[in-house]
Protein backbone atom coordinates (compact mmCIF):
# COMPACT_ATOMS: atom_id res chain seq x y z
CA UNK A 1 0.00 0.00 0.00
CA UNK A 2 1.24 3.62 -0.49
CA UNK A 3 2.15 6.37 1.74
CA UNK A 4 -1.33 7.86 0.18
CA UNK A 5 -3.23 4.55 0.31
CA UNK A 6 -2.77 4.50 3.74
CA UNK A 7 -3.05 8.26 4.47
CA UNK A 8 -6.54 7.80 3.16
CA UNK A 9 -7.06 4.89 5.06
CA UNK A 10 -6.20 6.03 8.21
CA UNK A 11 -8.78 9.28 7.78
CA UNK A 12 -11.85 7.10 6.84
CA UNK A 13 -11.23 5.01 9.82
CA UNK A 14 -10.89 7.67 11.68
CA UNK A 15 -14.55 8.79 11.85
CA UNK A 16 -16.87 6.41 11.59
CA UNK A 17 -19.88 7.31 10.60
CA UNK A 18 -22.82 6.20 12.68
CA UNK A 19 -25.58 7.81 11.63
CA UNK A 20 -26.74 9.83 8.24
CA UNK A 21 -29.86 11.34 7.79
CA UNK A 22 -31.37 13.84 5.58
CA UNK A 23 -34.98 14.33 4.64
CA UNK A 24 -38.73 15.14 6.13
CA UNK A 25 -38.84 14.11 10.38
CA UNK A 26 -41.87 13.79 12.70
CA UNK A 27 -42.31 12.95 16.03
CA UNK A 28 -42.23 9.33 15.04
CA UNK A 29 -38.66 9.85 13.11
CA UNK A 30 -37.56 11.17 16.77
CA UNK A 31 -38.16 7.77 17.99
CA UNK A 32 -37.40 5.70 15.34
CA UNK A 33 -34.07 7.40 15.01
CA UNK A 34 -33.45 7.36 18.28
CA UNK A 35 -34.11 4.10 19.24
CA UNK A 36 -32.07 3.14 16.03
CA UNK A 37 -29.39 4.92 17.20
CA UNK A 38 -29.37 3.75 21.12
CA UNK A 39 -29.68 0.17 19.62
CA UNK A 40 -26.44 0.33 17.87
CA UNK A 41 -24.62 1.66 20.32
CA UNK A 42 -26.16 -1.14 22.79
CA UNK A 43 -24.63 -3.44 20.34
CA UNK A 44 -21.18 -1.73 20.07
CA UNK A 45 -21.13 -2.06 23.83
CA UNK A 46 -21.17 1.25 24.56
CA UNK A 47 -21.55 2.60 27.84
CA UNK A 48 -24.61 2.73 29.48
CA UNK A 49 -25.28 6.43 30.15
CA UNK A 50 -23.02 7.24 27.17
CA UNK A 51 -26.36 5.52 25.48
CA UNK A 52 -28.53 7.37 27.38
CA UNK A 53 -27.32 10.94 27.42
CA UNK A 54 -26.91 10.56 23.23
CA UNK A 55 -30.66 8.99 23.01
CA UNK A 56 -31.93 12.22 25.24
CA UNK A 57 -29.29 14.69 23.07
CA UNK A 58 -30.98 13.12 19.66
CA UNK A 59 -34.73 13.52 21.22
CA UNK A 60 -33.93 17.44 22.13
CA UNK A 61 -32.22 18.25 18.96
CA UNK A 62 -34.85 16.78 16.75
CA UNK A 63 -37.74 18.10 18.76
CA UNK A 64 -35.66 21.77 18.36
CA UNK A 65 -35.75 21.20 14.44
CA UNK A 66 -39.69 20.45 14.67
CA UNK A 67 -40.20 23.36 16.83
CA UNK A 68 -38.77 26.17 15.71
CA UNK A 69 -36.99 25.13 12.02
CA UNK A 70 -38.35 27.93 8.93
CA UNK A 71 -39.54 24.49 7.11
CA UNK A 72 -41.91 23.19 9.88
CA UNK A 73 -45.43 22.27 9.00
CA UNK A 74 -48.38 22.18 11.59
CA UNK A 75 -49.98 18.72 10.42
CA UNK A 76 -52.74 19.68 12.64
CA UNK A 77 -53.13 19.18 16.54
CA UNK A 78 -49.85 21.17 17.25
CA UNK A 79 -48.01 18.02 15.32
CA UNK A 80 -45.29 19.43 12.82
CA UNK A 81 -42.92 17.67 10.12
CA UNK A 82 -40.13 19.39 8.85
CA UNK A 83 -37.30 18.75 6.47
CA UNK A 84 -33.77 18.46 8.48
CA UNK A 85 -30.69 16.80 8.90
CA UNK A 86 -28.83 14.37 11.73
CA UNK A 87 -25.39 13.06 11.37
CA UNK A 88 -23.77 11.16 14.49
CA UNK A 89 -19.61 9.67 13.85
CA UNK A 90 -17.40 8.46 16.61
CA UNK A 91 -13.74 10.11 16.30
CA UNK A 92 -11.75 7.05 16.59
CA UNK A 93 -9.04 9.12 18.03
CA UNK A 94 -10.50 11.02 20.56
CA UNK A 95 -13.90 8.33 21.65
CA UNK A 96 -16.05 10.81 21.62
CA UNK A 97 -18.94 10.84 19.60
CA UNK A 98 -20.31 14.07 17.26
CA UNK A 99 -23.85 14.75 16.63
CA UNK A 100 -24.43 17.16 14.16
CA UNK A 101 -28.10 18.73 13.22
CA UNK A 102 -29.06 20.90 10.33
CA UNK A 103 -32.22 23.22 9.89
CA UNK A 104 -33.27 25.68 8.00
CA UNK A 105 -34.26 29.04 10.52
CA UNK A 106 -35.46 31.99 9.45
CA UNK A 107 -32.86 35.19 9.14
CA UNK A 108 -34.38 37.09 11.30
CA UNK A 109 -34.51 34.19 13.78
CA UNK A 110 -30.29 34.39 13.47
CA UNK A 111 -29.85 36.66 16.14
CA UNK A 112 -32.06 35.42 18.38
CA UNK A 113 -30.62 31.65 18.66
CA UNK A 114 -27.01 32.76 18.27
CA UNK A 115 -28.11 35.08 21.71
CA UNK A 116 -29.26 31.83 23.40
CA UNK A 117 -26.31 29.59 22.42
CA UNK A 118 -23.83 32.29 23.14
CA UNK A 119 -25.38 32.44 26.21
CA UNK A 120 -25.50 28.93 27.07
CA UNK A 121 -21.87 28.53 26.22
CA UNK A 122 -20.92 31.10 28.66
CA UNK A 123 -21.98 29.47 31.59
CA UNK A 124 -19.21 27.45 33.47
CA UNK A 125 -19.76 23.77 33.28
CA UNK A 126 -20.62 23.25 36.56
CA UNK A 127 -23.19 25.55 36.88
CA UNK A 128 -25.61 24.30 34.15
CA UNK A 129 -27.44 22.11 36.85
CA UNK A 130 -27.94 25.32 39.11
CA UNK A 131 -29.20 27.58 35.72
CA UNK A 132 -31.18 24.57 34.37
CA UNK A 133 -32.89 24.35 38.17
CA UNK A 134 -33.03 28.48 38.09
CA UNK A 135 -34.47 28.41 34.55
CA UNK A 136 -37.36 26.11 35.49
CA UNK A 137 -38.51 27.83 38.55
CA UNK A 138 -38.87 31.48 36.66
CA UNK A 139 -40.81 29.17 34.18
CA UNK A 140 -43.52 28.05 36.52
CA UNK A 141 -46.70 27.44 35.00
CA UNK A 142 -45.50 29.14 31.67
CA UNK A 143 -47.11 26.97 29.63
CA UNK A 144 -45.29 27.42 26.04
CA UNK A 145 -44.85 24.33 23.60
CA UNK A 146 -41.12 23.76 24.35
CA UNK A 147 -39.78 25.04 27.80
CA UNK A 148 -36.19 26.95 26.50
CA UNK A 149 -34.54 24.37 28.38
CA UNK A 150 -32.83 22.24 25.36
CA UNK A 151 -29.37 24.00 25.20
CA UNK A 152 -29.00 23.73 28.66
CA UNK A 153 -29.83 19.92 28.66
CA UNK A 154 -27.55 19.40 25.97
CA UNK A 155 -24.76 20.79 27.39
CA UNK A 156 -25.55 19.49 30.72
CA UNK A 157 -25.77 15.65 29.31
CA UNK A 158 -22.67 16.31 26.76
CA UNK A 159 -20.57 18.14 29.50
CA UNK A 160 -19.24 20.21 26.28
CA UNK A 161 -20.08 23.15 25.28
CA UNK A 162 -22.39 23.66 21.83
CA UNK A 163 -20.81 24.50 18.14
CA UNK A 164 -22.79 26.20 15.60
CA UNK A 165 -22.76 27.61 12.51
CA UNK A 166 -25.15 30.10 10.14
CA UNK A 167 -24.62 29.82 6.50
CA UNK A 168 -26.48 31.68 3.67
CA UNK A 169 -28.48 29.51 1.66
CA UNK A 170 -30.12 31.05 -1.86
CA UNK A 171 -33.23 31.87 0.00
CA UNK A 172 -33.11 34.87 0.96
CA UNK A 173 -35.06 34.61 3.55
CA UNK A 174 -33.68 31.80 5.48
CA UNK A 175 -29.94 30.46 6.70
CA UNK A 176 -29.12 26.83 7.30
CA UNK A 177 -28.52 26.26 11.14
CA UNK A 178 -26.09 23.56 11.79
CA UNK A 179 -25.50 22.31 15.53
CA UNK A 180 -22.66 20.09 16.61
CA UNK A 181 -22.82 18.56 19.89
CA UNK A 182 -19.74 16.13 21.21
CA UNK A 183 -20.13 13.35 23.30
CA UNK B 1 -64.31 13.10 39.85
CA UNK B 2 -64.36 10.90 36.56
CA UNK B 3 -61.28 8.54 36.44
CA UNK B 4 -58.86 9.54 34.13
CA UNK B 5 -56.80 7.17 32.36
CA UNK B 6 -54.17 7.42 29.29
CA UNK B 7 -52.45 4.55 27.82
CA UNK B 8 -48.87 4.42 27.20
CA UNK B 9 -47.11 5.11 23.65
CA UNK B 10 -43.62 5.01 22.47
CA UNK B 11 -42.78 9.01 23.58
CA UNK B 12 -45.55 9.06 26.43
CA UNK B 13 -46.18 7.11 29.72
CA UNK B 14 -49.34 5.65 31.00
CA UNK B 15 -51.15 7.94 32.82
CA UNK B 16 -53.88 6.67 35.71
CA UNK B 17 -55.90 9.07 38.15
CA UNK B 18 -58.37 7.69 39.99
CA UNK B 19 -60.46 9.84 42.37
CA UNK B 20 -62.47 7.17 44.27
CA UNK B 21 -58.70 5.42 45.05
CA UNK B 22 -56.97 8.57 46.11
CA UNK B 23 -54.32 7.68 43.14
CA UNK B 24 -52.39 9.01 40.91
CA UNK B 25 -50.09 6.81 39.12
CA UNK B 26 -47.32 7.75 36.12
CA UNK B 27 -45.19 5.20 34.63
CA UNK B 28 -43.06 4.88 31.56
CA UNK B 29 -40.98 7.83 29.17
CA UNK B 30 -42.03 11.28 28.24
CA UNK B 31 -40.66 13.12 25.58
CA UNK B 32 -44.31 14.36 23.34
CA UNK B 33 -43.90 16.52 20.88
CA UNK B 34 -46.35 19.33 22.50
CA UNK B 35 -45.75 18.66 26.57
CA UNK B 36 -48.15 21.36 27.36
CA UNK B 37 -51.26 19.91 24.97
CA UNK B 38 -50.61 16.35 25.79
CA UNK B 39 -50.35 17.11 29.63
CA UNK B 40 -53.26 19.62 30.01
CA UNK B 41 -55.57 16.72 30.58
CA UNK B 42 -53.62 15.37 33.07
CA UNK B 43 -53.15 19.47 34.95
CA UNK B 44 -56.82 20.46 34.80
CA UNK B 45 -57.53 17.07 36.33
CA UNK B 46 -54.94 17.66 39.17
CA UNK B 47 -56.48 21.07 39.88
CA UNK B 48 -59.86 20.42 40.20
CA UNK B 49 -59.01 17.10 42.56
CA UNK B 50 -56.56 19.64 44.41
CA UNK B 51 -58.35 22.75 44.58
CA UNK B 52 -60.03 22.45 47.89
CA UNK B 53 -58.29 20.81 51.39
CA UNK B 54 -58.31 16.78 51.34
CA UNK B 55 -59.30 14.96 54.37
CA UNK B 56 -57.97 11.38 52.57
CA UNK B 57 -54.13 10.67 52.23
CA UNK B 58 -53.52 10.80 47.71
CA UNK B 59 -50.58 8.40 46.67
CA UNK B 60 -49.06 9.68 43.83
CA UNK B 61 -46.58 7.21 41.97
CA UNK B 62 -44.07 8.48 39.79
CA UNK B 63 -41.86 5.97 37.76
CA UNK B 64 -40.55 8.12 34.40
CA UNK B 65 -37.85 6.54 32.85
CA UNK B 66 -36.53 9.40 30.45
CA UNK B 67 -38.19 12.51 29.84
CA UNK B 68 -37.16 15.58 27.82
CA UNK B 69 -36.48 19.27 28.98
CA UNK B 70 -40.22 20.07 28.15
CA UNK B 71 -41.50 17.16 30.24
CA UNK B 72 -39.01 18.15 33.00
CA UNK B 73 -41.30 21.87 32.91
CA UNK B 74 -44.25 19.71 33.23
CA UNK B 75 -43.01 17.75 36.37
CA UNK B 76 -42.09 20.92 38.09
CA UNK B 77 -45.38 22.49 37.27
CA UNK B 78 -47.09 18.78 38.35
CA UNK B 79 -44.99 19.10 42.07
CA UNK B 80 -45.98 22.88 42.07
CA UNK B 81 -49.83 21.96 42.42
CA UNK B 82 -48.76 18.84 44.71
CA UNK B 83 -46.81 21.87 47.01
CA UNK B 84 -50.10 23.73 47.01
CA UNK B 85 -52.08 21.29 47.92
CA UNK B 86 -49.33 20.13 50.65
CA UNK B 87 -49.65 23.78 52.15
CA UNK B 88 -53.12 23.72 52.62
CA UNK B 89 -53.13 20.88 54.57
CA UNK B 90 -54.05 18.15 52.24
CA UNK B 91 -51.62 15.07 52.58
CA UNK B 92 -49.79 13.10 50.40
CA UNK B 93 -47.56 10.06 49.75
CA UNK B 94 -45.50 11.08 46.82
CA UNK B 95 -42.68 7.92 45.25
CA UNK B 96 -40.33 8.26 42.70
CA UNK B 97 -39.17 5.71 41.74
CA UNK B 98 -36.19 4.65 39.42
CA UNK B 99 -34.39 2.04 38.45
CA UNK B 100 -30.97 1.31 39.83
CA UNK B 101 -29.05 1.27 36.87
CA UNK B 102 -30.83 4.58 35.79
CA UNK B 103 -28.85 7.86 37.30
CA UNK B 104 -30.15 10.43 35.43
CA UNK B 105 -33.91 9.43 36.79
CA UNK B 106 -32.51 9.13 40.50
CA UNK B 107 -30.66 12.32 40.01
CA UNK B 108 -34.10 13.75 38.92
CA UNK B 109 -35.84 12.84 41.48
CA UNK B 110 -33.36 14.57 44.20
CA UNK B 111 -33.61 17.88 42.15
CA UNK B 112 -37.03 17.50 42.73
CA UNK B 113 -37.05 16.36 46.32
CA UNK B 114 -35.15 19.45 46.87
CA UNK B 115 -37.20 22.10 45.37
CA UNK B 116 -40.50 21.07 47.06
CA UNK B 117 -40.08 20.62 50.78
CA UNK B 118 -43.83 21.10 51.81
CA UNK B 119 -44.25 17.22 50.94
CA UNK B 120 -41.47 14.74 51.22
CA UNK B 121 -40.60 12.79 47.94
CA UNK B 122 -39.81 8.98 48.44
CA UNK B 123 -36.82 7.71 46.73
CA UNK B 124 -37.84 4.22 45.69
CA UNK B 125 -35.06 2.32 44.16
CA UNK B 126 -36.05 -0.88 41.51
Amino acid sequence: MSDQELLHLELSIDNVVLFDFNGVMTQNSVVTIAKTVENKLIKAVEDESRVRSIFEIIVEMMQNILSYSADSINLGNNMFESRGSLFISFQTRDKHYNIHSGNYVYKQKQEGLKKNLDEVNAIALDEIKNVYKERRRERRRVHSRGAGLGFLDMVRKSKNRLEYSFKDTDEDDKVYFELYVKV
Amino acid sequence: MERLFIEKTEYTPTIEMDGSKQLIDIRGDSFPENTYDFYKPVISWLEEYFKDARNDVTTVNMEINYFNSSSSQLFFDFFDILEEAANMGTKLEVNWIYNIKNESSHEAGEDFSEEFTSFKINMIEK
